[in-house]
Protein backbone atom coordinates (compact mmCIF):
# COMPACT_ATOMS: atom_id res chain seq x y z
CA UNK A 1 0.00 0.00 0.00
CA UNK A 2 1.31 2.93 -1.04
CA UNK A 3 0.75 6.28 1.34
CA UNK A 4 1.81 9.48 0.42
CA UNK A 5 3.65 11.37 3.03
CA UNK A 6 2.25 14.81 4.29
CA UNK A 7 4.70 16.33 6.19
CA UNK A 8 5.46 19.07 4.07
CA UNK A 9 9.18 19.21 3.89
CA UNK A 10 9.46 15.88 3.45
CA UNK A 11 7.36 16.10 0.26
CA UNK A 12 9.43 18.91 -1.04
CA UNK A 13 13.01 16.73 0.06
CA UNK A 14 11.50 14.18 -1.74
CA UNK A 15 10.69 15.77 -4.99
CA UNK A 16 13.35 17.69 -7.29
CA UNK A 17 11.00 20.55 -9.17
CA UNK A 18 9.72 21.07 -5.42
CA UNK A 19 12.82 21.28 -3.88
CA UNK A 20 14.27 23.70 -6.68
CA UNK A 21 10.50 26.22 -6.30
CA UNK A 22 11.44 26.25 -2.52
CA UNK A 23 15.58 26.73 -3.14
CA UNK A 24 14.88 29.82 -5.74
CA UNK A 25 13.58 31.69 -3.25
CA UNK A 26 16.23 31.54 -0.98
CA UNK A 27 19.01 34.32 -1.46
CA UNK A 28 22.73 33.20 -3.01
CA UNK A 29 24.85 33.59 0.31
CA UNK A 30 22.48 30.87 2.56
CA UNK A 31 22.61 28.57 -0.23
CA UNK A 32 26.22 28.20 -1.10
CA UNK A 33 26.17 27.33 2.48
CA UNK A 34 23.61 24.55 1.70
CA UNK A 35 25.85 22.91 -0.58
CA UNK A 36 26.71 20.69 2.28
CA UNK A 37 23.71 19.22 3.03
CA UNK A 38 23.87 16.47 0.75
CA UNK A 39 25.25 15.19 -2.37
CA UNK A 40 21.45 16.17 -4.13
CA UNK A 41 20.83 19.67 -2.50
CA UNK A 42 25.04 20.08 -3.70
CA UNK A 43 24.34 18.79 -7.22
CA UNK A 44 21.00 20.87 -7.64
CA UNK A 45 22.76 24.40 -6.42
CA UNK A 46 25.83 23.97 -8.56
CA UNK A 47 23.61 23.40 -11.61
CA UNK A 48 23.99 26.00 -13.81
CA UNK A 49 21.11 26.06 -15.30
CA UNK A 50 19.54 25.87 -11.15
CA UNK A 51 22.03 29.17 -11.06
CA UNK A 52 20.18 31.35 -13.76
CA UNK A 53 16.58 29.90 -13.09
CA UNK A 54 17.73 31.35 -9.27
CA UNK A 55 18.99 34.48 -10.56
CA UNK A 56 15.81 35.37 -12.22
CA UNK A 57 13.62 34.59 -9.11
CA UNK A 58 15.90 36.51 -7.14
CA UNK A 59 15.83 40.00 -9.46
CA UNK A 60 12.04 40.30 -9.13
CA UNK A 61 12.08 38.94 -5.29
CA UNK A 62 14.99 41.20 -4.19
CA UNK A 63 15.66 44.12 -7.15
CA UNK A 64 17.43 46.20 -4.31
CA UNK A 65 21.26 45.62 -4.76
CA UNK A 66 22.69 43.61 -1.63
CA UNK A 67 25.50 46.18 -0.90
CA UNK A 68 27.83 48.76 -3.10
CA UNK A 69 31.53 47.86 -3.99
CA UNK A 70 33.53 51.10 -4.16
CA UNK A 71 37.29 51.16 -5.69
CA UNK A 72 40.01 51.76 -3.73
CA UNK A 73 43.05 52.04 -6.13
CA UNK A 74 45.72 52.24 -3.91
CA UNK A 75 45.66 48.76 -1.69
CA UNK A 76 47.86 46.50 -3.38
CA UNK A 77 45.93 43.48 -2.97
CA UNK A 78 42.52 43.82 -4.91
CA UNK A 79 40.60 45.74 -2.18
CA UNK A 80 36.82 47.52 -2.68
CA UNK A 81 34.86 49.18 -0.12
CA UNK A 82 31.24 47.66 0.74
CA UNK A 83 28.30 49.43 1.68
CA UNK A 84 25.52 46.93 2.98
CA UNK A 85 22.16 47.99 1.62
CA UNK A 86 20.05 45.51 2.95
CA UNK A 87 19.52 44.45 6.73
CA UNK A 88 21.30 45.61 10.03
CA UNK A 89 24.29 43.40 9.24
CA UNK A 90 26.40 46.14 9.16
CA UNK A 91 28.50 44.71 11.96
CA UNK A 92 31.23 46.95 11.51
CA UNK A 93 30.51 50.46 10.25
CA UNK A 94 33.86 50.15 7.53
CA UNK A 95 33.85 46.82 5.49
CA UNK A 96 35.87 45.90 3.09
CA UNK A 97 35.62 43.42 0.31
CA UNK A 98 39.20 41.19 -0.01
CA UNK A 99 39.29 39.84 -3.56
CA UNK A 100 42.54 38.18 -2.84
CA UNK A 101 41.50 34.84 -3.98
CA UNK A 102 42.14 36.89 -7.91
CA UNK A 103 45.90 36.53 -7.65
CA UNK A 104 46.54 39.62 -9.03
CA UNK A 105 50.60 40.11 -9.26
CA UNK A 106 51.59 43.46 -6.77
CA UNK A 107 52.51 45.37 -9.55
CA UNK A 108 49.54 45.81 -11.07
CA UNK A 109 45.75 46.95 -9.07
CA UNK A 110 42.41 46.03 -10.67
CA UNK A 111 39.49 48.36 -10.72
CA UNK A 112 36.16 47.33 -10.90
CA UNK A 113 34.83 49.31 -14.08
CA UNK A 114 31.37 47.43 -14.38
CA UNK A 115 29.17 45.42 -12.31
CA UNK A 116 25.56 44.16 -13.55
CA UNK A 117 23.31 41.22 -12.27
CA UNK A 118 25.83 39.57 -9.26
CA UNK A 119 28.71 39.81 -12.02
CA UNK A 120 31.58 42.49 -11.66
CA UNK A 121 34.19 43.53 -14.78
CA UNK A 122 37.33 44.40 -13.40
CA UNK A 123 40.59 45.63 -15.09
CA UNK A 124 43.84 44.86 -14.19
CA UNK A 125 46.03 47.66 -15.00
CA UNK A 126 49.88 48.42 -14.52
CA UNK A 127 50.68 50.55 -11.21
CA UNK A 128 52.42 53.42 -11.88
CA UNK A 129 51.11 54.11 -15.57
CA UNK A 130 48.18 56.66 -14.67
CA UNK A 131 44.45 55.95 -14.91
CA UNK A 132 45.25 55.20 -18.74
CA UNK A 133 44.24 51.60 -19.80
CA UNK A 134 47.97 51.58 -21.02
CA UNK A 135 50.45 48.42 -22.37
CA UNK A 136 50.63 46.12 -24.74
CA UNK A 137 48.19 43.80 -23.24
CA UNK A 138 44.87 45.06 -21.43
CA UNK A 139 43.74 41.46 -18.68
CA UNK A 140 40.38 41.96 -17.43
CA UNK A 141 38.59 39.90 -14.50
CA UNK A 142 34.84 38.63 -15.11
CA UNK A 143 33.83 37.77 -11.69
CA UNK A 144 31.11 36.45 -9.15
CA UNK A 145 31.82 37.57 -6.11
CA UNK A 146 29.51 35.52 -3.84
CA UNK A 147 30.66 31.98 -5.42
CA UNK A 148 34.40 33.80 -6.02
CA UNK A 149 34.31 32.26 -9.50
CA UNK A 150 36.22 34.25 -11.73
CA UNK A 151 37.66 34.07 -15.21
CA UNK A 152 40.70 36.20 -17.08
CA UNK A 153 39.95 37.80 -20.19
CA UNK A 154 42.68 39.09 -22.55
CA UNK A 155 40.95 42.09 -24.41
CA UNK A 156 41.53 43.41 -27.21
CA UNK A 157 44.04 46.25 -27.92
CA UNK A 158 42.93 48.50 -30.51
CA UNK A 159 44.44 49.10 -34.22
CA UNK A 160 45.81 52.81 -33.53
CA UNK A 161 48.60 54.46 -34.74
CA UNK A 162 49.56 56.17 -31.09
CA UNK A 163 48.36 53.72 -28.88
CA UNK A 164 49.11 56.21 -25.89
CA UNK A 165 46.18 58.52 -26.84
CA UNK A 166 42.86 56.15 -26.93
CA UNK A 167 40.28 56.18 -24.11
CA UNK A 168 38.76 52.89 -23.45
CA UNK A 169 35.33 52.47 -22.26
CA UNK A 170 33.92 49.15 -21.34
CA UNK A 171 30.30 47.46 -20.99
CA UNK A 172 29.22 44.52 -19.11
CA UNK A 173 25.91 43.28 -20.70
CA UNK A 174 24.29 40.02 -18.83
CA UNK A 175 20.00 39.66 -18.14
CA UNK A 176 19.52 35.96 -16.34
CA UNK A 177 15.75 36.66 -17.60
CA UNK A 178 17.09 36.61 -21.63
CA UNK A 179 20.10 34.74 -21.93
CA UNK A 180 22.66 32.14 -19.90
CA UNK A 181 25.13 33.87 -21.56
CA UNK A 182 27.27 37.38 -20.59
CA UNK A 183 28.35 39.70 -23.36
CA UNK A 184 31.18 42.47 -22.94
CA UNK A 185 31.56 45.90 -24.76
CA UNK A 186 34.71 47.23 -25.38
CA UNK A 187 35.12 50.41 -27.24
CA UNK A 188 38.48 52.01 -28.09
CA UNK A 189 38.23 55.35 -29.23
CA UNK A 190 41.64 58.11 -29.93
CA UNK A 191 39.13 61.28 -30.25
CA UNK A 192 42.55 62.88 -31.69
CA UNK A 193 42.17 60.73 -34.48
CA UNK A 194 38.56 59.83 -35.48
CA UNK A 195 34.98 60.23 -33.57
CA UNK A 196 34.51 56.54 -34.47
CA UNK A 197 34.85 54.16 -31.68
CA UNK A 198 36.64 50.67 -32.26
CA UNK A 199 34.08 48.30 -30.61
CA UNK A 200 34.82 45.34 -29.55
CA UNK A 201 32.17 42.56 -28.23
CA UNK A 202 32.80 39.42 -26.22
CA UNK A 203 30.44 36.42 -25.56
CA UNK A 204 30.57 33.97 -22.66
CA UNK A 205 28.71 31.77 -25.52
CA UNK A 206 31.53 31.81 -28.08
CA UNK A 207 34.50 32.59 -25.10
CA UNK A 208 35.85 34.45 -28.21
CA UNK A 209 35.61 38.52 -29.41
CA UNK A 210 34.51 40.14 -32.44
CA UNK A 211 35.57 43.19 -34.03
CA UNK A 212 32.10 45.26 -35.05
CA UNK A 213 32.69 47.56 -37.86
CA UNK A 214 30.93 51.03 -37.21
CA UNK A 215 30.36 54.22 -39.00
CA UNK A 216 28.63 56.34 -35.98
CA UNK A 217 30.07 59.03 -34.84
CA UNK A 218 30.45 59.25 -30.79
CA UNK A 219 29.80 62.09 -28.43
CA UNK A 220 32.57 62.82 -26.33
CA UNK A 221 32.06 60.39 -23.74
CA UNK A 222 32.74 61.54 -20.14
CA UNK A 223 35.93 59.62 -18.80
CA UNK A 224 35.18 58.67 -15.39
CA UNK A 225 31.94 56.69 -16.10
CA UNK A 226 31.87 53.01 -17.43
CA UNK A 227 29.12 51.61 -19.53
CA UNK A 228 25.68 50.96 -17.56
CA UNK A 229 23.61 48.24 -18.75
CA UNK A 230 20.09 48.53 -18.58
CA UNK A 231 16.97 47.88 -20.65
CA UNK A 232 19.04 45.26 -23.40
CA UNK A 233 21.58 48.21 -23.72
CA UNK A 234 25.04 49.66 -22.61
CA UNK A 235 24.65 53.34 -21.48
CA UNK A 236 27.73 55.89 -21.75
CA UNK A 237 27.42 59.16 -20.51
CA UNK A 238 29.16 62.52 -22.50
CA UNK A 239 28.78 66.21 -22.01
CA UNK A 240 27.43 67.06 -24.83
CA UNK A 241 23.97 67.14 -25.72
CA UNK A 242 24.21 63.64 -27.23
CA UNK A 243 25.39 60.80 -25.97
CA UNK A 244 26.01 56.76 -27.19
CA UNK A 245 24.51 53.55 -26.13
CA UNK A 246 25.24 49.94 -27.66
CA UNK A 247 21.90 47.82 -28.53
CA UNK A 248 23.26 44.69 -27.18
CA UNK A 249 20.07 42.51 -29.21
CA UNK A 250 21.10 44.13 -32.46
CA UNK A 251 24.69 44.89 -31.80
CA UNK A 252 24.69 48.28 -33.13
CA UNK A 253 25.75 51.48 -31.55
CA UNK A 254 22.52 54.58 -31.01
CA UNK A 255 22.89 58.06 -30.21
CA UNK A 256 20.54 58.99 -27.35
CA UNK A 257 20.28 63.01 -25.96
CA UNK A 258 21.74 64.14 -23.06
CA UNK A 259 19.89 66.62 -20.30
CA UNK A 260 20.36 70.22 -21.36
CA UNK A 261 22.43 70.65 -17.97
CA UNK A 262 26.00 71.32 -18.60
CA UNK A 263 27.18 74.99 -18.59
CA UNK A 264 30.35 75.16 -21.48
CA UNK A 265 32.44 77.35 -19.58
CA UNK A 266 33.26 73.98 -16.80
CA UNK A 267 31.70 71.18 -18.92
CA UNK A 268 34.99 69.37 -18.28
CA UNK A 269 35.12 69.46 -14.59
CA UNK A 270 32.28 68.80 -13.72
CA UNK A 271 31.15 65.20 -12.00
CA UNK A 272 28.68 63.05 -12.50
CA UNK A 273 27.01 59.94 -10.99
CA UNK A 274 25.20 57.77 -13.78
CA UNK A 275 23.34 54.70 -13.20
CA UNK A 276 20.58 52.51 -13.05
CA UNK A 277 17.91 51.92 -10.53
CA UNK A 278 14.70 49.29 -11.61
CA UNK A 279 15.10 49.53 -15.29
CA UNK A 280 15.58 53.40 -15.32
CA UNK A 281 18.54 55.41 -16.05
CA UNK A 282 19.19 58.32 -13.33
CA UNK A 283 21.92 61.20 -13.83
CA UNK A 284 23.11 64.00 -11.19
CA UNK A 285 25.67 66.06 -10.86
CA UNK A 286 28.11 65.95 -7.96
CA UNK A 287 31.23 66.75 -6.42
CA UNK A 288 31.50 70.69 -4.50
CA UNK A 289 29.88 72.67 -6.10
CA UNK A 290 26.58 70.86 -5.73
CA UNK A 291 27.17 70.56 -1.80
CA UNK A 292 23.82 72.77 -1.42
CA UNK A 293 22.13 70.06 -3.39
CA UNK A 294 21.92 68.49 -6.62
CA UNK A 295 19.06 67.65 -9.18
CA UNK A 296 18.52 63.75 -9.99
CA UNK A 297 17.14 63.44 -13.85
CA UNK A 298 15.59 60.16 -15.26
CA UNK A 299 14.95 59.26 -18.56
CA UNK A 300 12.05 58.09 -20.12
CA UNK A 301 11.85 54.47 -21.18
CA UNK A 302 11.11 54.82 -24.46
CA UNK A 303 14.28 57.47 -24.74
CA UNK A 304 12.72 60.17 -25.97
CA UNK A 305 14.21 62.56 -23.43
CA UNK A 306 15.26 63.23 -20.00
CA UNK A 307 12.98 64.42 -17.14
CA UNK A 308 13.18 65.97 -13.47
CA UNK A 309 13.04 63.49 -10.81
CA UNK A 310 13.92 65.32 -7.61
CA UNK A 311 16.07 67.19 -6.10
CA UNK A 312 19.11 65.97 -3.66
CA UNK A 313 18.82 68.08 -0.87
CA UNK A 314 21.69 67.78 2.24
CA UNK A 315 19.22 69.76 4.72
CA UNK A 316 18.67 66.26 6.59
CA UNK A 317 22.57 66.18 7.05
CA UNK A 318 23.13 69.45 8.31
CA UNK A 319 20.31 69.26 10.84
CA UNK A 320 22.04 66.00 12.00
CA UNK A 321 25.50 66.98 11.88
CA UNK A 322 25.17 71.02 12.68
CA UNK A 323 28.67 71.94 13.79
CA UNK A 324 29.80 70.29 10.84
CA UNK A 325 31.19 71.97 8.00
CA UNK A 326 30.86 69.08 4.66
CA UNK A 327 33.53 69.61 2.63
CA UNK A 328 32.59 67.17 -0.71
CA UNK A 329 29.34 65.46 -1.30
CA UNK A 330 29.23 62.80 -3.71
CA UNK A 331 26.14 60.78 -5.27
CA UNK A 332 26.55 57.02 -5.30
CA UNK A 333 23.78 54.84 -6.14
CA UNK A 334 20.20 56.05 -7.02
CA UNK A 335 17.51 53.42 -5.64
CA UNK A 336 14.55 53.69 -7.21
CA UNK A 337 11.48 51.73 -5.43
CA UNK A 338 8.30 50.67 -6.53
CA UNK A 339 6.21 52.86 -4.34
CA UNK A 340 6.60 56.62 -4.50
CA UNK A 341 7.15 57.32 -0.69
CA UNK A 342 10.21 55.35 -0.76
CA UNK A 343 13.01 57.15 -3.29
CA UNK A 344 16.24 56.82 -1.67
CA UNK A 345 19.60 57.89 -2.09
CA UNK A 346 22.86 56.74 -1.09
CA UNK A 347 25.15 59.65 -0.63
CA UNK A 348 28.71 59.84 0.56
CA UNK A 349 29.81 63.51 2.02
CA UNK A 350 33.27 63.90 3.52
CA UNK A 351 33.78 60.34 4.48
CA UNK A 352 31.06 58.63 5.82
CA UNK A 353 27.84 56.83 3.08
CA UNK A 354 24.56 57.47 4.14
CA UNK A 355 21.00 56.22 2.48
CA UNK A 356 18.94 59.46 2.50
CA UNK A 357 14.67 59.01 1.93
CA UNK A 358 14.12 61.60 -0.57
CA UNK A 359 10.95 62.36 0.47
CA UNK A 360 10.89 62.38 4.25
CA UNK A 361 14.56 63.32 4.48
CA UNK A 362 15.47 60.45 6.94
CA UNK A 363 18.75 59.34 7.10
CA UNK A 364 20.65 56.17 8.05
CA UNK A 365 24.11 55.92 8.25
CA UNK A 366 25.55 53.14 6.36
CA UNK A 367 29.30 53.54 6.10
CA UNK A 368 32.44 55.32 6.94
CA UNK A 369 34.24 55.22 3.86
CA UNK A 370 38.02 54.89 3.55
CA UNK A 371 39.68 58.03 2.05
CA UNK A 372 41.32 55.46 -0.87
CA UNK A 373 40.83 57.84 -3.48
CA UNK A 374 41.62 56.97 -7.04
CA UNK A 375 42.89 60.30 -8.00
CA UNK A 376 45.04 62.55 -7.11
CA UNK A 377 43.08 65.50 -5.33
CA UNK A 378 44.29 68.03 -7.51
CA UNK A 379 42.60 66.88 -10.25
CA UNK A 380 39.50 67.88 -8.95
CA UNK A 381 37.34 64.39 -8.74
CA UNK A 382 36.47 63.74 -5.05
CA UNK A 383 33.85 60.89 -5.94
CA UNK A 384 33.97 57.38 -5.50
CA UNK A 385 32.60 54.80 -7.86
CA UNK A 386 30.42 52.62 -6.67
CA UNK A 387 29.21 49.53 -7.91
CA UNK A 388 25.74 47.97 -7.89
CA UNK A 389 26.20 44.11 -6.15
CA UNK A 390 24.04 41.43 -6.17
CA UNK A 391 24.42 38.49 -4.45
CA UNK A 392 23.66 35.56 -7.05
CA UNK A 393 24.90 31.75 -8.03
CA UNK A 394 25.77 32.53 -11.68
CA UNK A 395 28.44 30.61 -13.42
CA UNK A 396 31.34 33.03 -14.99
CA UNK B 1 -1.40 4.15 -11.12
CA UNK B 2 -5.01 2.64 -11.87
CA UNK B 3 -6.11 4.08 -15.52
CA UNK B 4 -9.65 3.46 -14.31
CA UNK B 5 -10.40 4.50 -10.85
CA UNK B 6 -13.43 4.09 -8.74
CA UNK B 7 -14.46 6.47 -6.17
CA UNK B 8 -15.73 4.04 -4.03
CA UNK B 9 -18.24 5.73 -1.90
CA UNK B 10 -18.04 3.15 0.66
CA UNK B 11 -14.54 3.83 1.64
CA UNK B 12 -14.03 4.67 4.71
CA UNK B 13 -12.27 8.07 5.36
CA UNK B 14 -10.23 8.22 7.86
CA UNK B 15 -9.38 11.27 9.91
CA UNK B 16 -5.92 13.01 11.04
CA UNK B 17 -4.71 15.73 11.62
CA UNK B 18 -1.40 17.50 10.24
CA UNK B 19 0.61 19.52 12.84
CA UNK B 20 -1.43 22.51 11.27
CA UNK B 21 -4.39 21.32 12.54
CA UNK B 22 -6.03 20.77 9.33
CA UNK B 23 -8.42 17.31 8.88
CA UNK B 24 -6.70 14.83 6.65
CA UNK B 25 -9.67 12.47 4.69
CA UNK B 26 -7.97 9.30 3.56
CA UNK B 27 -9.48 8.46 -0.06
CA UNK B 28 -8.91 4.78 -1.26
CA UNK B 29 -9.32 4.80 -5.01
CA UNK B 30 -8.07 1.14 -4.85
CA UNK B 31 -6.16 -0.97 -2.92
CA UNK B 32 -2.67 0.62 -4.70
CA UNK B 33 -4.06 3.89 -4.59
CA UNK B 34 -4.71 5.28 -1.52
CA UNK B 35 -4.26 9.30 -1.02
CA UNK B 36 -4.36 10.90 1.97
CA UNK B 37 -5.68 14.70 1.46
CA UNK B 38 -6.93 17.83 3.75
CA UNK B 39 -10.38 18.45 4.02
CA UNK B 40 -10.21 21.14 1.78
CA UNK B 41 -9.18 19.34 -0.83
CA UNK B 42 -11.88 16.79 -0.13
CA UNK B 43 -14.09 19.41 -0.55
CA UNK B 44 -13.56 20.09 -3.77
CA UNK B 45 -13.51 16.84 -4.98
CA UNK B 46 -17.07 16.38 -3.72
CA UNK B 47 -17.88 19.73 -5.69
CA UNK B 48 -16.66 18.66 -8.81
CA UNK B 49 -17.78 15.03 -9.00
CA UNK B 50 -21.45 16.69 -8.02
CA UNK B 51 -21.52 19.02 -10.96
CA UNK B 52 -19.94 16.03 -12.83
CA UNK B 53 -23.03 14.24 -11.62
CA UNK B 54 -25.54 16.85 -13.03
CA UNK B 55 -24.55 16.42 -16.51
CA UNK B 56 -24.04 12.40 -16.66
CA UNK B 57 -27.03 10.23 -16.71
CA UNK B 58 -25.77 8.04 -12.72
CA UNK B 59 -24.12 4.76 -12.95
CA UNK B 60 -23.17 2.69 -10.28
CA UNK B 61 -19.38 3.68 -10.75
CA UNK B 62 -17.85 6.79 -11.53
CA UNK B 63 -14.78 6.91 -13.35
CA UNK B 64 -12.85 9.76 -11.80
CA UNK B 65 -9.43 9.37 -14.15
CA UNK B 66 -11.70 10.23 -17.13
CA UNK B 67 -13.13 12.86 -15.34
CA UNK B 68 -12.21 16.38 -16.38
CA UNK B 69 -10.48 18.07 -13.64
CA UNK B 70 -10.50 22.17 -14.18
CA UNK B 71 -7.40 22.69 -13.36
CA UNK B 72 -4.88 21.52 -15.88
CA UNK B 73 -7.05 18.91 -17.24
CA UNK B 74 -5.32 16.45 -14.83
CA UNK B 75 -6.81 13.02 -14.08
CA UNK B 76 -8.03 12.82 -10.37
CA UNK B 77 -4.53 11.85 -9.09
CA UNK B 78 -2.58 14.31 -10.25
CA UNK B 79 -5.04 16.87 -8.70
CA UNK B 80 -5.04 15.35 -5.48
CA UNK B 81 -0.60 15.35 -5.54
CA UNK B 82 -1.23 18.90 -7.21
CA UNK B 83 -2.97 20.49 -4.31
CA UNK B 84 -1.46 18.71 -2.07
CA UNK B 85 2.46 19.80 -3.15
CA UNK B 86 1.42 23.19 -3.71
CA UNK B 87 0.08 23.37 -0.38
CA UNK B 88 3.24 21.79 1.24
CA UNK B 89 5.37 24.23 -0.37
CA UNK B 90 3.83 27.44 0.51
CA UNK B 91 3.60 26.16 4.18
CA UNK B 92 7.48 24.84 3.76
CA UNK B 93 8.24 28.49 3.19
CA UNK B 94 6.38 29.96 5.58
CA UNK B 95 8.16 27.23 7.94
CA UNK B 96 11.41 28.48 7.00
CA UNK B 97 11.12 31.91 6.92
CA UNK B 98 9.34 31.98 10.30
CA UNK B 99 12.71 29.95 11.67
CA UNK B 100 14.90 32.55 9.71
CA UNK B 101 16.55 30.12 7.69
CA UNK B 102 20.14 31.85 6.90
CA UNK B 103 21.00 31.82 10.38
CA UNK B 104 20.66 27.79 10.78
CA UNK B 105 23.34 25.37 10.40
CA UNK B 106 23.81 22.92 7.71
CA UNK B 107 22.41 20.27 10.14
CA UNK B 108 19.52 21.68 11.05
CA UNK B 109 18.25 21.93 7.77
CA UNK B 110 19.11 17.89 7.12
CA UNK B 111 16.55 17.73 10.53
CA UNK B 112 14.02 19.98 8.72
CA UNK B 113 13.71 18.42 5.83
CA UNK B 114 14.69 15.04 6.83
CA UNK B 115 17.59 13.86 5.05
CA UNK B 116 19.97 12.17 5.48
CA UNK B 117 23.73 13.09 5.23
CA UNK B 118 25.55 11.22 2.20
CA UNK B 119 28.92 12.84 2.37
CA UNK B 120 31.92 11.42 3.24
CA UNK B 121 33.72 12.98 6.31
CA UNK B 122 36.11 13.96 3.27
CA UNK B 123 34.12 15.19 1.31
CA UNK B 124 31.97 17.25 3.36
CA UNK B 125 34.78 19.05 4.50
CA UNK B 126 35.76 20.02 1.03
CA UNK B 127 32.34 21.37 0.53
CA UNK B 128 32.82 23.23 3.61
CA UNK B 129 35.86 24.89 2.81
CA UNK B 130 35.11 25.60 -0.68
CA UNK B 131 31.86 27.18 -0.18
CA UNK B 132 31.79 28.30 3.24
CA UNK B 133 35.06 29.59 4.40
CA UNK B 134 36.42 33.17 3.06
CA UNK B 135 33.59 34.96 2.10
CA UNK B 136 33.25 38.72 0.58
CA UNK B 137 31.79 39.88 3.90
CA UNK B 138 32.23 39.77 7.47
CA UNK B 139 32.09 36.21 8.32
CA UNK B 140 28.68 35.27 10.08
CA UNK B 141 28.73 34.31 13.84
CA UNK B 142 26.70 30.98 12.64
CA UNK B 143 29.83 30.06 10.38
CA UNK B 144 32.02 30.23 13.20
CA UNK B 145 29.53 27.99 15.53
CA UNK B 146 29.36 25.83 12.55
CA UNK B 147 32.20 23.73 14.00
CA UNK B 148 31.58 20.05 14.02
CA UNK B 149 29.95 19.87 10.48
CA UNK B 150 29.56 15.71 11.59
CA UNK B 151 26.68 17.07 13.57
Amino acid sequence: MKRVSLYSAEIIASNQDLLTEILIRIPAKPLLKFKCVSKQWLSLISDPKFCIWHACHQRVLNPTPNALLLNNFYSSTPTFQFIPLIGDDSSSYSQAAVFDYLNVSPNYRLKIKNSCNGLILCMSIFYGCGFDDAGSELKGIICNPTTKQFKTLSFPVPKFGNSKTYSSFYGLAFDPSKSHHYKIICLHVDYRVSKNPQIYLYSSRTNSWIFLQNSLEAPTLYGFVNGVFCNEAIHWCSYEQTTLYFDVNTESLKIMPMPPIFSTVNRFREMMYFGESRGRLHLARIGRRFIFGSDVWEMASDYSGWSFLYHVSLHSMKRAFPEQKFDTFSILNVLRAEKEGELKVVISVDSIAVSLNVFDGTLKMLSVLEPGLEFPVELGYEGHDAFQYFQSLVCV
Amino acid sequence: MASSAEATETSKPSTETTTKGAKIITLKISDEAIFEVEDSVAMEILVMVKSFLKDQSPSTELFLSRMYWPTHSHTFIEFCKEHIMLKACSTCLARLLLIGFRFKSVEYMRKFFGIENDFTPEEEGKCYVKNILGRVEDVDEDYLKFGSFRG
